[in-house]
């Protein structure tokens, strides 16, 4: 997860248990203003409910209160004394009960009337009008009875007469004062409670009973002042089996709420509790009512409730703000937490590039964080902590680098001791390592082999043991001298007793292994068995001591031969010639001679023709055997000519010779380009030969009826200088071109003069001079000549004079 | 401050992070707004009323202002059912048939009103049988016409009727010992039954009236007063223009006699009028000043029309706030209201108790005695 998700995680996480804590306080804190406020309406409801209990109870004391003035006391008092006179009071009350239930209603009985306008009716209605207002009775049946029970005063219509049956009557009468829960009361179309009181003279005997209707509705309902606080505020008074006596709605009396779940809520003397009615939350608390002294109450509750919304709108304004600012600072968080997350990540970005960057090797490399906030100082100590990493890993690298180089070097050992072993012990010649002293410390199978030992044996000697007498000043020299340090290596060859005393040549190669200190450590010394090479070396020498000394008299014989024969040959040419002059005298005097026909006939061939051919032909044979003398004089000279090897011009060279066969460059109608030409180390004179064969070869053989070129040009190439005879002439066959270099070898000898010695003549000046020379032709096209001549390299000036040796010597 | 190395890793975490936080504030900000806003779709209850505010019934416009502080209120409380109220008020200009044609174009909307509510005896009575034929309840305010609650059970009457009326007027005379009476009102079912059965309680009593009439847009009631300048006492029936002109026309006559006028009298237009001073009127509790919400509620008004808290403001206002309490936790319904008025229901209202005894039409409301005394209503107790 990257380090901004945690951020951002850790503030959510953070910020969402902020706002749960703010959302479990609002809502604890709900629920303790809950607690509060259904306590406050508790108690409101118990004292609204005392309200109303008092208000029925001062209605009851007005009531008994005005009832028992004096005149009305006496007024009932007369009505009793009225009765008592009566013989028969029970039948005169029942008969004027009868006419008074049997009278119609709109037409009163003449009792009835009377009555109601009596003195005393008129104070009950007095009574009664005191309280009124508005219209409202506080008592819409209010009525007084004498002793007897006959009703003897009211504010309207009673429903009987005789009341001395009722029950309420007796009790009064018996308790002093009967109730009567509330109810529908149809004499005067009114809902209230009855209550009846029992009204003694001062003496305490009983008069009579007074009974009154009190009117309920009005002392509820201006009991709700006392739920002023709330507009929501709404009250149900209940009978105590849940019948509705007063509600703030439009209600039918007497309605039934026991069925309600609200109903069966209310349980015990009080409580409160939110419930929820018409899919509305309301506060609801209840009280009962306790009456007040002789007013028992009639266990009436009073249910009052109140919109949770007014209740708690206070609370919800609350909710509302710890919601919207919880998720405005949770917004808020989110943002600083991505701000603050994007600052950490640059900053950490800047330590994982710069990390990276340093781990990369750049160790110049140094973070710049402001500030001085953590990562301002984790980017100081992380620039201190470079700077010391670069001093570590600069001596970290030195070690790892002298660390590689020990493990270079001891691969390097061992792949070199492997190597070494492997070498020593397999190598096809022999390695030994010969302490300072010469003795054999360790020797290979192969040194054993050559020197016929065994290994055991073979190092319990020293070299000085084995090696041959002749060899071993030299062998101590070059050792004395490696001691010494004059020398590092030396190779030697030299010759080894074998244990079986056979004696076996070999090429030493030694060399000083020293220790730290420099002292010699010991010697490796490399022998390879050239006892074979040596033999053939040997042979070889001999056989080229055998082939110069045979080149050597071959030479003589030729030069012995060319010039002693060229002595008689000359006698034969001088006498060939005296000859053909004796031949012309002879003939000037056969002229003159008188010979027969037929024998001058005979004999003028003969020496007209006969013999003049026959004398040409001999100096014919003698020119040719004196130019081939010539040549090979020529030729044998050479091996015994001394050379002159300088620095040539073989521009000016060439210059020469071309002028010098211009003649026959004209004559040839042949076009002759000479290229710029390196210069070479050789004999001028024998170069001048060598490029004025080949030039004369050019001209020789031209293709008829084709202009002639000869171009001469020349190239450095790998040290030497390379020049090029071509010409467009006849060109040479392919199976001539391996034999053109043979002496006496001409190309078509019926169609050109020469003895064949021309190209012969190039080799043997090249043998001499350290030269090469092919040649690439085509039949029909033409020929070139490459000779490759030793390049001047200008460090040798110096004239260098080779005396003329025969090539086995040469090369020894 | 940094190096540029991680602006690519910054700005693809931000957008990501942007990502992951916009939606999370959407949601709850979301969440707040639907929590803030229960039952906000649903419906209002709509309460057509046809009410006069201009003509000859125009001091009834209380009933209109009193309505929509009502309903003001109740909806502030969560409507009914946690539906709002919401009034359709169209002025009758007093007129029957402009009535009519209002509720007929109202009935043709496809969010017809769930109740019907009306002023004024004469465009009560002409809208009663198009409620009856429509099935829908009429409620009538300050419609004193007798025989308008008996035009079927959709008809309701929400004010005192004539009869209690004339109960109330038959104490005043009482009160006076007067035996001959004078009556003179306004030739339309309302002035014509209260002249009627006020003259027949009268008679009754041994009495003798003489009742002359006047049309609705009378000008002049000098013939009519001068057919009853010689008697005791004169009993003025109409509206409050017409009373306040009789009133008027009586004084300027030199009538020294006792004046009793209906309850249009009880309107501050006739109370506040010199000449009114003294007249006896039978009127409906303006308002209870035992109870506390009538009260506040008598200080709200005046404080927000600057004008005299009168009875038929009380009328609308309780009119409101009755039928709302009445359907609180019921179906609300053109046929469910009808059943729940027809089972009767006792309330305590602005005026005082009122009751509507089950299977009745009428809504009775308790009317007193009062006497106009220098501009105000003072109530014989």
């Amino acid at each position: 997860m990257r380090t901004s998700w945690k951020i951002m995680a850790g503030f959510l996480v953070t910020l969402t248990l902020t706002a749960a804590l703010a959302f479990y306080a609002d809502f604890a804190s709900r629920r303790s203003l809950e607690e509060a406020i259904g306590h406050e309406l508790l108690i409101l409801a118990q004292e609204t409910m005392k309200r109303i209990d008092l208000a029925i109870y001062d209605r009851i004391m007005y009531v008994w209160n005005n009832a028992e003035q004096d005149w009305i006391l006496a007024f009932i008092a007369k009505s009793n004394q009225s009765f008592a006179a009566l013989d028969s009071p029970e039948d005169f009350m029942d008969r004027l009960d009868r006419d008074w239930i049997s009278a119609p209603e709109d037409t009163p009985s003449p009792l009835m009337g009377e009555i109601e306008d009596n003195e005393l009716s008129r104070g009950v209605r007095h009574i009664n009008s005191l309280l009124m207002k508005y219209g409202y009775s506080p008592f819409p049946e209010l009525f007084i009875t004498n002793r007897y029970g006959a009703v003897i005063a009211s504010s309207g219509r009673t429903r009987r007469y005789r009341q001395d049956k009722e029950l309420w009557w007796q009790t009064a009468r018996q308790q002093g004062i009967a109730l009567e829960d509330i109810a529908y009361h149809a004499p005067s179309d009114s809902y209230g409670i009855a209550v009846a009181l029992r009204l003694d003279d001062s003496d305490g005997n009983f008069l009579g009973v007074v009974k009154a209707i009190v009117n309920v509705g009005p002392l509820v309902k201006a009991s709700e002042i006392a739920f002023s606080r709330y507009q929501s505020t709404r009250i149900r008074l209940l009978t105590r089996d849940g019948k509705i006596i007063f509600r703030s709605r439009p209600y039918r009396f007497l309605q039934d709420f026991s069925d309600t779940d609200l109903f069966k809520r209310l349980e015990g003397g009080e409580g409160f509790f939110i419930g929820n009615e018409h899919n509305v939350q309301r506060f609801y608390s209840y009280a009962r009512s306790t009456g007040k002294e002789d007013y028992t109450g009639f266990g009436w509750i009073l249910l009052v409730s109140t919109d949770t919304d007014e209740v708690l709108a206070t609370a919800e304004v609350l909710h509302t703000r710890i919601a919207v600012v919880s998720i405005l600072l949770i917004m808020a968080g989110m943002v600083f937490a991505l701000v603050l997350s994007r600052t950490i990540n640059r900053s950490l970005a800047a330590l994982t590039a710069g990390a990276e960057r340093i781990g990369k090797g750049e160790f110049d490399f140094r973070m710049e964080l402001a500030g001085n906030d953590e990562f301002g100082q984790l980017a100081g100590a992380f620039n201190s902590m470079v700077s010391n990493l670069r001093e570590v890993t600069a001596s970290r690298d030195d070690l790892n680098a002298e660390i590689a180089e020990r493990n270079k070097a001891e691969k390097a050992l061992r792949e070199s001791e492997n190597r070494f072993r492997a070498t020593f012990e397999q190598a096809a010649v022999g390695i030994a390592l010969v302490s300072p002293q010469g003795g054999w410390l360790s020797v290979n199978r192969k040194l054993c082999a050559i020197v016929g030992y065994p290994e055991e044996r073979l190092r319990q000697l020293t070299f000085q043991d084995i090696t041959h007498p002749d060899d071993l000043d030299a062998d101590l020299e070059f050792h004395r001298q490696m001691l010494a340090g004059e020398i590092s290596t030396y190779s030697l060859e030299k010759r080894y007793i074998r244990l079986d005393g056979s004696l076996v040549w070999t090429n030493l190669t030694v060399s000083l292994v020293r220790d730290e200190d420099g002292v010699p450590a010991y010697f490796v010394s490399v022998i390879e068995d050239i006892d074979q090479r040596k033999k053939i070396e040997q042979e070889r020498d001999r056989l080229s001591l055998e082939l110069a000394r045979k080149n050597k008299e071959l030479e003589q014989i030729i030069y012995v031969t060319s010039h002693d024969l060229r002595s008689p040959l000359v006698n034969v040419q001088g006498f060939s010639k005296e000859l053909s002059a004796d031949i012309k005298s002879l003939l000037s005097l056969w002229q003159n001679l008188e010979i027969s026909a037929a024998i001058r006939q005979q004999a003028e061939p003969l020496m007209n023709n006969d013999i003049p051919e026959s004398l040409q032909f001999i100096e014919k044979g003698i020119s040719k055997m004196d130019a081939l003398l010539s040549g090979l004089l020529r030729l044998s000279r050479l091996g015994r000519a001394s050379l002159i090897l300088e620095e040539c011009d073989m521009n000016r060279l060439l210059a020469d010779i071309v002028t010098i066969t211009g003649f026959q460059i004209n004559e040839a109608g042949v076009e002759v380009i000479v290229d710029a030409l390196p210069t070479c180390l050789g004999d001028r004179e024998q170069l001048n030969q060598l490029f004025s064969n080949l030039l004369g070869n050019a001209l020789k053989y031209l293709e008829p009826g084709r202009p002639g070129r000869i171009r001469i040009s020349g190239v450095k190439d790998k040290g030497r200088s390379v020049y090029c005879v071509s010409d467009n002439g006849v060109g040479i066959a392919r199976e001539h071109q391996g034999k053109i270099f043979e002496i006496f070898h001409r190309l078509n000898p019926t169609a050109s003069e020469g003895e064949g010695l021309g190209l012969a003549i190039v080799n043997r000046i090249l043998d001499h001079l350290d030269g090469k020379i092919w040649v690439e032709s085509e039949e029909g096209k033409g020929s070139s000549f490459y000779v490759s001549l030793p390049g001047w390299t200008g460090g040798n000036r110096a004239r260098i004079v080779v005396a003329p040796l025969a090539k086995g010597e040469k090369e020894k | 401050m940094i190096h540029a190395t991680s602006r690519v890793f910054l700005n693809h975490s931000g957008s990501a992070l942007l990502k992951i936080v916009i939606p999370i504030a959407l949601i709850l900000v979301a969440l707040i707004l639907v929590r803030g806003l229960p039952g906000s779709e649903k419906q209002p209850v709509r309460i057509g009323a046809i009410l006069s505010l201009s003509g000859s019934g125009s001091h009834l416009v209380d009933v209109r202002d009193a309505m929509v502080m009502a309903a003001e209120e109740v909806n502030a409380q969560g409507g009914i059912n946690n539906r709002k109220i919401k009034l359709i008020i169209a002025d009758s200009k007093s007129s029957p048939a402009e009535a009519e044609k209002i509720f007929l174009r109202l009935e043709q909307q496809k969010k017809s009103p769930l109740l019907y509510v009306s002023t004024l005896s004469s465009v009560g009575m002409a809208l009663a049988p198009l409620a009856a034929r429509h099935q829908v309840v009429l409620m009538g305010l300050v419609t004193s016409a007798p025989d308008f609650a008996e035009q079927g059970k959709y008809v309701f009457r929400d004010y005192t009727n004539s009869q209690e009326e004339i109960r109330v007027a038959q104490r005043i005379l009482d009160t006076l010992k007067v035996r001959q009476l004078g009556i003179v009102h306004l030739d339309d079912p309302y002035g014509n039954s209260v002249a009627k059965l006020l003259g027949q309680s009268f008679a009754a009593g041994g009495g003798s009236v003489t009742a002359v009439s006047f049309a609705n847009d009378v000008k002049d009631l000098t013939p009519e007063i001068e057919a009853v300048r010689t008697m005791p006492a004169v009993y003025l029936v109409g509206l409050v223009g017409h009373i306040r002109l009789a009133i008027r026309q009586l004084r300027q006559a030199g009538y020294s006699g006792h004046l009793i006028a209906a309850s249009g009298a009880a309107n501050p237009k006739v109370t506040e009028m010199a000449e009114a001073d003294g007249v006896y009127v039978a009127i409906p509790l303006v308002y209870n000043e035992d109870f506390l919400f009538a009260r506040q509620f008598k200080d709200k008004y005046q404080a927000r029309f600057g004008k005299p808290f009168s009875h038929q403001a009380a009328n609308g206002y309780g009119c409101v706030k009755m039928i709302a309490g009445l359907l609180e936790g019921n179906e609300v319904s053109r046929r469910n209201l009808q059943f729940l008025l027809s089972q009767g229901f006792l309330y305590s209202g602005v005026q005082g108790d009122y009751e509507l005894k089950a299977g009745s039409q009428e809504i009775i409301m308790p009317l007193y005695p009062a006497r106009i005394d220098q501009g105000q209503l003072r109530l014989n107790q």
